[in-house]
Order: C-alpha cells, then structure tokens, then sequence
C-alpha cells in the first residue's frame, strides 16, 4: 500500500468526482444541446433543475455559453474541470504528469469551445481525452489503493448524476456494483448503513422510481 | 557546428507540449496568483565538452567550499577568528541564524542543491554572478524540456553528441538517500500557490519522493512522520523542502507561519532527520558574503579558484564604498537583501537626481549593497517569431552533494525577452532555452 495523507486522499477522491461530473454532465449536455437547436430552446431549464443547480441563464445562447466558460459561474464545466486540474496537481506525484496532461488537454478544449458556432465539436475532445485520462490512470497510477480511491469518487459522483438524471435501475444498478468492488478496497472512512441501505433500495428494481430521492439521499451520506 | 535546426522547426510543437504538460510558474501581480507557461526558446546553449569539464571542477571546488564555510561559521568559527572574513559581516546578514549554531547534518553537507548563476562575458570568461544555497529552483524546465524535444525533434539529438540531463531526479534522489537519517524522502512544498509548485510536484514524481504539504507532517518524539490518511505514521528521513527557512518553524523563527512545522529544527538539530538545503544558509550565499568565496576557496581547500566572481565591491569598505560612489553611473548596485532579480540598478539607467538618492542610501546603509563592474554579456540567440535575434542570457547550474559532489551536465539558461535588459528571471518576464553539455 502507498502512503498518503488525509489531505491527498481527499485530493484523489475529489479529482474523480470532479472528472466524471465534467464526463457526465458534458454527455447530458449534448443531448440538450440537440434538443434545444430545433425542439425546444427552453429544454436547458430542465437540466438545471435535474441537477438542483440555479438557472441565471436567462435564455438558450446565455446557457450554452455559460454552462461551458464561465469561471465565474461555481457549476460550469470549466469550473469543474478546473477543480479536477487542481485536484490532480497537488497529487502529480501519484496521479502522474502523464495522466494530467489530458487534462490540461481537457482544459484547452473546453477554452477553444469559446465562441465557437459548434461548441459540440470541440466538447468532443474533452469526451475523448477523459476517456484517455482514465486510460492513463490504470497505467500510471501505481498504487493500488490511491487508485481506488479515484475510482470511488469517479463512481459515486457518476450514481448520483445518473439518479439525478433520470438513467434507468440498469445503469444505476451497475455502477453502483463497481463502486462497491472499489470500496471494499479502500482504507477510507465511510457510512457502512448507507452503503447497505442503498444495496437494499437497488433490490428493488420494480420501485427504482420511487425510490429514486431515497437513493440519491443513501448515496449522498456514504462520505 | 552543432545542427539544431530541426528544434527550430518543431519550435511549435515543443511549445505545444509543454502547454499539454502543464509546464507553468506562478506570479502574483496585484495581489492575485496567476500561472503562466514560461516562454521556451528552441535554440540550445550549447557547451563544449572542454569548457564543461572547467566549468565542473570550478563548480565543484566552489561549493565543497561553501560547505566547509558553512560547517565552520556555525560551529568553530576559525575562518572569521583567523581575519579572513570580518565578523560583522557573518552576522549581520540576513542569512545568518543563530537557531543553526552547533548544527552538523549528515557529512558535513549544509547545501545538497546549489544553483549557482555564471554569465559567459563577450572574450569567453565565465563570471559567477551568484550562488544560491537555499532554495535553487529551475532544473525542471530543461529537464522536462529535453524529454519534449526529444519526442518532437528526434534528428537533432541523432545528430549531436550531448550529455543526457533527463537524470536530474536520480542525481536528486541519490542525494536525498544519501542524507536519509531511516525513512522515506519527502519534497516539501509551501502549497499549490507557490510561484514554483511545477517544479515540487514534477521532482516529487520523478525522483519518487512523496510530495507533502506541511499539514502533512508531524513532530513526536523528537523525529518526523508523515501522517498517513489511516491515521498511521511514517518516519521521515530526509526533506527536500522548497519553504523558505524563516517559515520552516514556527516554534524556532516566524511564530505566524501557517506553512511550516512546528518542531521539525529540533528533530534536524538530533539529527534525526536531513533537512536540503540546511537552514542557516543564506549566510553563505548572501550577495555580501558573495564576494569572500574566492578567499574561502584559497582558506579551506588550499587551491586557487577556478572560477572568477565578477568584479566586485563592497560598500562596506571605505575604499571600495569611495569607488562606487565615483564609478556609480557604470556599476550595476545590487541591494544584498533581495533576490529574484530584484534589488538590481543599473547606475547608467538613473537621472543625476536618482543616482545622488541611491549614493546617499548607499552611504548610509553601505552593509546593504555591493556594486559590480556591468559585465559585457556574451549575447544568446534567440527566436523571436520567426527571426533570429540576440538577447542576454545566464546559467544556472545545479551542483549536487551527497557522496560526492556532482555538476548536472545542463543547467538553466534564462534569457531576457528585452532587448534592451539583462534581467533574466522568469518573475521578470524572462524565457529559458535547454542546455546542452557535448558529450565529445
């Protein structure tokens, strides 16, 4: 096992949350995106409210060109991806320089979709280069467990964006599968009842939307 | 000749990847912390294998004797009690601690990393301009530069024989275990803001010590652990810290430091823990003190110095403090107190009115200032767009001591990106270039 602090362990865990919510919520992004070119131009309303953030956009232009760039706006994907940067800079000695050069190629991506007529086209790259980051993680991070502990944030950001999201019992279902195989592998402090109680809900595919809140509330207090 | 025109024109990729590799340094301006890429110029320095191997036994010889000044100024003082450097001015500088009396690290070594700064003058002559015993940093840059060179132009280092600089972290490394009291390596950084966090991250990983921030760190029992997230402790051996000395200790200098760890002088002074570079020496690479190495060099090892230092005065001697203020308009003042280019005043830049203040001040702050004679640099090429211009230039070099002492076989090469300035430091606006070391 690797040694380190509560601090970093913290920086490793916060760096998949924030990676994954820039990975998810980009996806999420395009689909509205799509929605609002032609169908209705209002639909991004709806995506705030699913992901309990405020709408200050005011309209469609406003919301794809802040949603993306605005560093100023605490929920924007450039915000978020540069909490990951961030994250993962005060861990370059486990996470690799290799691995954040993806994404500081995320970055870079993000700051070319400024003003572009297609924003989707460069948003592309940041798909692209999370997969390769995540690639990349698998290869260069060499401790066992500091990977693990990237790979809970990664899954546990990813179960409560796809419950806010509306995905389905499947996806949910196996994420959460993923998550707990990482768990079990972690020295972590964590709330063992929530974790239970969320397998529990999760057995119950027939009320998964019912029970949707529970399990977002269940998720929300394992750390 | 040596043929690097590939490097030129794959200048824009290699500037490419060192923005994809996040190769940054911070400046605060207006009280705001920014990062910013530090500009790469793609044309080497490039050192013939003869004028290295003069540079490293002069660099050698230089530092072996800082170290042995520094083991004695906080110990037996012999140096100072046999007249060749005057006490005041030992313990008068800034650098001077007294917390560090009595203090003997591991092999007698105060200073592991010297950076120590030479300019070429235009007839060839090297001048060390100065030495940097505390915190040198900069041998990221080439050394991360060289590793992206190399991917975007291959042929130029097919074609040319040169010494490989990608070893820094090794040569690192092997000091950091040669130090090591029993336990694991640590660089220590002040945090995520400080100007060169780059470069504590990028050594961290490359040299496979844990990178620790303070909080990180823990006093008990008279040795230091890192503070496992489990709550389990682990023994620290050696520190490569990059926090400035005065900031190290709240319980044995600046009580306000929120970025140091209390405790950690009185587990260096059992030694139970090697702190590179030792606290305490700014003494030895004061701008003041500058000026006695060659004399340290004739006293300690009994050998003529390799190396000149640049002509230099002291205002603290009447007689020179008298030629400075005859000669003002032509020597550059440098204030001893500041670093990082600052501090600097070229005489031939202030009015009449400006250069009678800076004599006054001089006359009566004369332990402050030192005035050397303006070196003609020998001017560096440099791309400037697309066309080839010539700017001034310095060296860094890092000299290592652990077993042995070692010179990297590259350095850092600054350049100022004005024309009209000699002031090369990256805070200032400067750029750098690789360093190469022919092999043959």
């Amino acid at each position: 096992m690797g040694v380190i602090s509560l601090d970093r362990a913290d920086s490793l865990f916060w760096l998949g949350r924030y990676t994954e919510r820039v990975f998810t919520t980009v996806k999420m992004f395009f689909k509205y995106y799509d929605r609002m070119i032609d169908q209705n131009e209002q639909a991004y309303q709806k995506f705030c409210m699913d992901l309990s953030i405020p709408d200050v956009y005011g309209s469609r232009d406003n919301f794809v060109k802040n949603y993306i760039l605005d560093e100023s706006n605490p929920d924007s994907i450039i915000s978020n991806m540069k909490r990951a940067y961030d994250n993962a800079l005060v861990s370059r000695d486990d996470v690799s320089t290799e691995s954040m050069a993806y994404l500081e190629l995320c970055l870079q991506a993000i700051r070319k979709a400024r003003g572009s007529a297609a924003p989707l086209f460069e948003l592309q790259s940041v798909i692209d280069d999370i997969y390769a980051f995540w690639g990349s993680i698998d290869d260069c991070i060499l401790d066992e467990e500091n990977r693990n502990i990237v790979k809970c944030g990664r899954y546990v950001e990813r179960i409560d964006l796809y419950l806010r999201l509306g995905y389905g019992w499947a996806a949910v279902d196996k994420e959460f599968s993923k998550f707990s195989n990482r768990l079990e592998r972690v020295r972590m402090g964590y709330n063992h009842e929530k974790v239970q109680e969320m397998a529990s809900l999760l057995a119950r595919p027939d009320e998964y939307e019912e029970l949707r809140r529970k399990m977002l509330a269940a998720v929300q207090g394992i750390f | 000749m040596n043929d690097y025109t590939d490097l030129i024109d794959r200048a824009d990729s290699i500037n490419n990847l060192l923005a994809r590799y996040g190769v940054k340094f911070g400046i605060y301006k207006n009280n705001e912390f920014k990062e910013q890429l530090f500009p790469y110029d793609a044309i080497p320095r490039i050192i013939t294998k003869q004028e290295f191997d003069y540079l490293e036994k002069g660099l050698i010889q230089r530092v072996d004797a800082l170290n042995c000044f520094l083991y004695d100024v906080y110990n037996k003082k012999q140096i100072i009690a046999d007249g060749v450097i005057p006490a005041d001015f030992v313990f008068s500088s800034k650098g001077y601690l007294p917390q560090c009396e009595g203090i003997v690290p591991p092999g007698k070594i105060y200073s592991h990393i010297s950076g120590i700064d030479l300019v070429q003058a235009k007839d060839g002559t090297w001048y060390i301009l100065e030495d940097n015993l505390r915190i040198p940093s900069g041998a990221s840059y080439p050394m991360i530069a060289r590793e992206l060179a190399r991917r975007a132009a291959p042929e130029a280092f097919k074609k040319n024989p040169l010494y490989d600089n990608r070893n820094y972290a090794s040569m690192l490394k092997e000091c950091m275990d040669y130090a090591n009291t029993g336990g694991i390596n640590v660089v220590m950084t002040p945090g995520r803001y400080n100007s060169a966090f780059f470069e504590h991250s990028y050594l961290a990983e490359r040299s496979g010590a844990i990178l620790a921030m303070p909080s990180d760190l823990v006093v008990e029992d008279d040795h230091l652990y890192y503070k496992e997230y489990t709550g389990k402790k682990i023994q620290v051996g050696a520190v490569y810290r990059r926090v400035s000395d005065e900031y190290m200790d709240p319980l044995t200098f600046e009580p306000d430091s929120l970025i140091g760890v209390p405790g950690i002088m009185d587990v260096f002074r059992a030694g139970n823990v090697a702190m590179m570079n030792a606290p305490g020496n700014g003494v030895a690479d004061d701008k003041g003190i500058y000026y006695f190495v060659p004399k340290m060099i004739k006293y300690y090892l009994n050998e003529e110095p390799i190396l000149k230092n640049a002509p230099t005065y002291l205002a603290f001697y009447e007689e020179d403090r008298k030629y400075i203020l005859d000669n003002m308009a032509n020597l550059v003042i440098k204030d001893v107190s500041e670093a990082g280019g600052y501090g600097v005043i070229f005489g031939r830049d202030l009015s009449a009115e400006e250069l009678e203040n800076l004599k006054q001040i001089v006359t009566n702050e004369s332990r402050r200032f030192i005035a050397q004679e303006v070196i003609d640099f020998l001017d560096l090429k440099v791309m400037d767009g697309n066309e080839e211009v010539e700017r001034k230039a310095d060296l860094r070099a890092f000299v290592l001591s652990g077993e042995k002492t070692r010179v990297w076989p590259s350095g850092l090469t600054r350049f100022s990106r004005n024309p009209d300035s000699f002031v090369v430091n990256s805070s200032q606006g400067g750029g750098f270039k690789d360093t190469w070391v022919l092999s043959r």
